[in-house]
């Protein structure tokens, strides 16, 4: 088991960097963080009956008058228990609670991009790699990499412009129809993929050409390995040998990738979901943003380390199963 | 292992992402000659207003305002589009230039360290690499931004490079370690022992073509990070960027609206960017690995 | 066809973007039913690319570009080196099997062995678990493996378990010829015994034939019925191991034996040429290293002459009559 210890250790680790990091960097800066809270309560005529309440939890919350370590270490304590505090802006709602409610928005559209963007690229860098490929099957797979370099937020604006501004075919901002009832219903579940459909098209569009590329080294590199060739020679079924042999090996590298590039996918979904009003924690986190309400801020861009973190987890913890190398026993990475 | 001869540089790929680099960096010096950059205010031309709210929004009807003293037309508040390309595309590439460099030179330092000392140095610098990799960046960036406000292209390029350190270390940390061990014999026989300094001076001619990629790929991740976190509304506001550029029209409703000329631009020439630093990437990669090339599509 | 493999003038070309490279040149041999042929010569002459190419193996760079060679397997005499991908995948591994060279990279690290094992049986026919498990567990036997290996992955065996790991898959059909290249090479002397027997062995109950490459002479006298030499892509000489080994006619044989300080221990590497450049056309390739090359090798092509026991060698000079 030292392999899922030294695993959960490099999670915790990384979360309590980016905890940290989220604490301490707002300090750095000349203007506090709770000052402005406080500020901008008092300067909006909206809140004012509560803005009483609201500054004395924060009061206490915070415990101004302690030391920064203490409140450090208060912070840390709270996070432990999922308590972020409350919005400034929509108090007493908890920053926990608005979090939660945006979150299977995001982990829905989130996980559907980001299972078709690596089974799609995948399977495109198999075609590219494998040296059985007709030549134009290998020449058409490479037109949709054209996209590989550009911000997913880009390709969503196109997509926009096409296919709801132009064609008016797809709606363009939204999870779902305000007019159908929310709930089980194939109505409800039909204007859900409807506009899922062009902010995941922009995500795979954008992210199928980094796997397609990695799994066509992958291909290359495989293909030179004895033990392919002797599974040719073995005359098994050419399809045998690309799957169990090739394609088996080839396919690990680029989860391991998997795990390293969450992050990074992660950062593009925020965006995605600003420039589509997809109401999942991207777009809490833009609202956050413009009203200035920093323990949003906060606790979302915690929320979005947490996640990663332990999606990258997951993957780790998955990885084993999958890489006989690798073992639960052992502490390689 | 000789240096590399000069015809390992001239790569297709290589020149191709040069030029349109180039292309754009050029633009920056030539394009105030002909556009008066003070067009960037609010106001300047006419606000090209097109009804959103119309049954079929009138294209011609925004574009009207595309006169001969608004070549490329104005935005919803008025500002000239060519003016605001003109400040904008300049400040985003500095804070990718500043941000890369910074990042990978910060880079070089720390994967050097961990590549030619090795041991537990090298253990808490990589794991700090790696844990850095899996925070997504863009969360704590917002945290940052949002508290400071108006950051100018200096402070964001400086900001930028908190974040685009982990992967060159990465980089140059297991390419150290790779040359070391080749290079250790030749050393060994040459001068006994060697310094860091020595082994600094010797290393790095033959990691230029890699140092390089990894320069040029951050230049491309860095204006992707601070045109996503400026498309949140946060980073500069007073001068344009190309992401502030994408926020305003974002904020404008330019794509409902049918005002394409306001997020189209900004849009392609970062498309233009992002295309010429992968090229560069990619081409100097093959002259960093003449082997790549062979493979190539 | 009395011969279960017959090559003749083969020549096989490695394209790269500077220059071609002509690795394996006018290659020709036979190999009868239950019989044993060495191929023996220094690193780089060419020995793996010539049975690569039978086996149609070549990496992408390789082609063969002249030549042919017979395989008299379960469906009659056949081309490998033309014969269509359906009939070349139903020939493999049935009449034809390899110990590849390296046998360290040549296991699926991904796959439980007992699994490679068996694919290569059943690709051919329909053979029912149990019996696969049977010939499995057989063949563990015969190469000294326990039956637990089935279980495991190619990380938990040591280099000489995947080498006999892969001397069983190769005889898991009872293919009729076997090429093992450089089977025994990079193992202890042990584990060679039991190579070699394991092969000594198969040709007595099977009937296998095997060519087997490698560079220990020592091994190869009591090993193999014939050998042949190899020299910068073409062979030199051939004839019964015994014959050749105590009376080499080719200058390049004599080399190769003298280098040899005790039978059973490792060939020191001979003085190493490899194939820099083409072999040499026009006169003899061995020329430039022969402590007795003659005007003539420079001009001509050496002849091709017979030895008194049976085998050839192709040298200007006839010195021991
Ligand atoms: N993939 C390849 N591409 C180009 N040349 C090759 C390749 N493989 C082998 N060669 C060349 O062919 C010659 C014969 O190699 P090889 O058949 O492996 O020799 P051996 O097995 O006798 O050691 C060598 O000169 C080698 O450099
Ligand atoms: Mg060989």
């Amino acid at each position: 088991m030292r392999y899922v210890r030294a695993r959960l250790v490099r999670f915790l680790f990384t979360v309590w960097l980016g905890a940290t990091v989220i604490f301490f960097v707002p300090r750095l800066s000349r203007s506090d963080p709770t000052d402005a809270i406080i500020g901008q309560l008092l300067s909006s005529g909206a809140g004012v009956e509560n803005a009483d309440a609201i500054i004395e939890a924060y009061k206490q919350r915070f415990g101004l008058d302690d030391s920064i370590w203490v409140q450090y270490g208060r912070y840390l304590a709270n996070l432990f228990r999922f308590d972020n505090g409350y919005s400034v802006v929509e108090f007493p709602t908890t920053v926990d609670s608005l979090v939660l409610s945006a979150l299977p928005w995001t982990l829905g559209l989130m996980g559907a991009a980001i299972v078709i963007s690596f089974l799609v690229g995948n399977l495109t860098g198999t075609l590219l790699g494998w040296e059985r490929t007709p030549r134009w099957v290998g020449r058409v797979l490479t037109v949709p990499l054209v996209f590989t370099a550009l911000p997913a937020f880009m390709v969503g604006l196109l997509l926009i412009n096409v296919f709801s501004y132009n064609f008016g075919w797809l709606p363009p901002t939204g999870a779902y129809d305000p007019s159908v009832d929310p709930g089980w219903s194939v109505a409800f579940a039909l204007s859900v993929i409807e506009h899922a459909v062009l902010p995941v098209t922009a995500v795979v569009m954008v992210t199928m050409g980094g796997w397609a590329l990695g799994m066509r080294g992958m291909m290359i590199t495989t293909a030179g390995e004895e033990y392919v060739r002797l599974a040719e020679a073995k005359g098994l079924r050419s399809s045998r040998v690309l799957f169990n042999y090739q394609v088996r090996n080839a396919i690990l590298p680029q989860i391991t990738r998997l795990g390293i590039t969450l992050g990074l996918i992660a950062s593009g979904f925020v965006v995605i979901e600003r420039v589509f009003n997809y109401p999942g924690i991207g777009m809490r986190l833009f609202r956050a943003v413009t009203r200035n309400d920093y323990p949003v801020i906060q606790g979302v861009a915690w929320y979005l380390v947490l996640g990663v973190a332990l999606a990258v987890l997951v993957v780790d913890l998955i990885y084993p199963l999958i890489d006989p190398r690798i073992s639960y026993r052992s502490d390689s990475d | 292992m000789g240096p590399r001869s000069w015809a390992h540089w001239v790569n297709p790929t290589l020149i191709a992402g040069l030029a349109l680099v180039l292309l754009v960096i050029v633009s920056e010096w030539v394009l105030p000659v002909f556009v008066d950059t003070d067009q960037i205010a609010a106001g300047s031309g006419a606000p090209s207003v097109v009804p959103s709210f119309g049954p079929t929004p009138d294209l011609a009807a925004g574009f009207v305002e595309a006169t001969p003293d608004h070549p490329l037309g104005t935005d919803g508040r008025g500002r000239d589009m060519l003016a605001v390309l003109a400040v904008g595309t300049p400040r985003t590439l500095k804070i990718g230039l500043i941000g890369a460099g910074l990042g990978t030179l910060i880079g070089v330092l720390l994967g050097f360290s961990a590549g030619y000392m090795r041991g537990r140095v090298d253990t808490v610098i990589s794991t700090l690499a790696d844990t850095a990799m899996t925070i997504p960046g863009l969360a704590v960036l917002v945290v940052v931004a949002s508290v400071v406000g108006e950051i100018g292209v200096v402070s964001m390029g400086l900001i930028m490079a908190a974040f685009a350190w982990p992967m060159p270390t990465r980089v140059l940390r297991s390419q150290v370690l790779t040359m070391r061990e080749r290079r250790y014999v030749v050393m060994a026989r040459m001068s006994g022992s060697s310094t860091p300094g020595v082994m600094f001076k010797e290393i790095m001619p033959n990691l230029l073509p890699y140092l390089a990629a990894s320069f040029t790929e951050s230049v491309a991740g860095v204006i992707l990070a601070v045109t996503s976190i400026e498309t949140l509304g946060l980073g500069s506001r007073r001068l344009p960027t190309l992401g502030t550029t994408v926020n305003n029209a974002l904020e404008g409703s330019a794509v409902f609206r049918g005002m394409w000329w306001w997020w189209l631009p900004p849009i392609f020439v970062l498309a233009v960017i992002f295309v010429g630093f992968l090229l560069l990437t990619n081409g100097l990669d093959q002259v960093a690995n003449p082997r790549l090339r062979d493979e190539s599509l | 066809m009395s011969n279960i493999l017959e090559v003749t003038d083969l020549e096989v070309t490695y394209r790269s973007r500077s220059a071609d490279l002509v690795a394996v040149q006018d290659v020709s041999f036979s190999v009868g039913r239950g019989e044993l042929v060495g191929l023996v010569g220094e690193s780089g002459c060419g020995k793996s690319t010539t049975i690569n190419a039978l086996l149609r193996l070549l990496p992408r760079a390789g082609r063969v570009t002249a030549g042919m060679a017979l395989l008299d397997g379960h469906a009659g005499p056949l081309d490998l080196l033309s014969v269509d991908e359906k009939r070349l995948r139903d020939v493999r591994w049935r009449d034809i099997a390899i110990v590849p060279q390296g046998a360290m990279n040549s296991l699926n690290p991904v796959m439980p062995v007992g699994k490679q094992l068996a694919d290569g049986v059943t690709a051919h026919r329909d053979a029912s678990t149990p019996e696969v498990n049977e010939r499995i567990s057989e063949l563990l036997n015969l190469v000294g493996l326990a039956e637990e290996t089935t279980g495991r992955y190619a990380h938990e065996l040591s280099g000489g378990m995947k080498q006999r790991v892969c001397i069983a898959m190769a005889l898991m059909n009872r293919p009729a010829l076997v090429i093992a290249d450089e089977a025994t090479s990079a193992l202890d002397v042990i584990v060679q015994r039991l190579v070699a027997q394991t092969i000594l062995d198969a040709r007595d109950k099977m009937g296998t034939s095997f060519i087997v490459i490698g560079h220990d002479i020592g091994l190869m006298a009591q090993l193999v019925d014939r050998i042949a030499v190899m020299y910068l892509g073409r062979i030199v000489e051939t004839g019964p191991v015994i014959d050749v080994l105590t009376d080499p006619k080719h200058p390049y044989t004599e080399l190769l034996l003298a280098s040899v300080p005790e039978v059973g221990k490792e060939a020191p590497a001979v003085q190493s040429g490899g194939l820099v450049a083409s072999p040499v056309t026009g006169g003899c390739a061995f020329r430039e290293r022969c402590p007795e090359a003659m005007e003539v090798c420079a001009a001509e092509t050496p002849p091709v002459r017979r030895r008194s026991g049976g085998g050839e060698f192709a040298c200007h000079l006839d010195r021991h009559g």
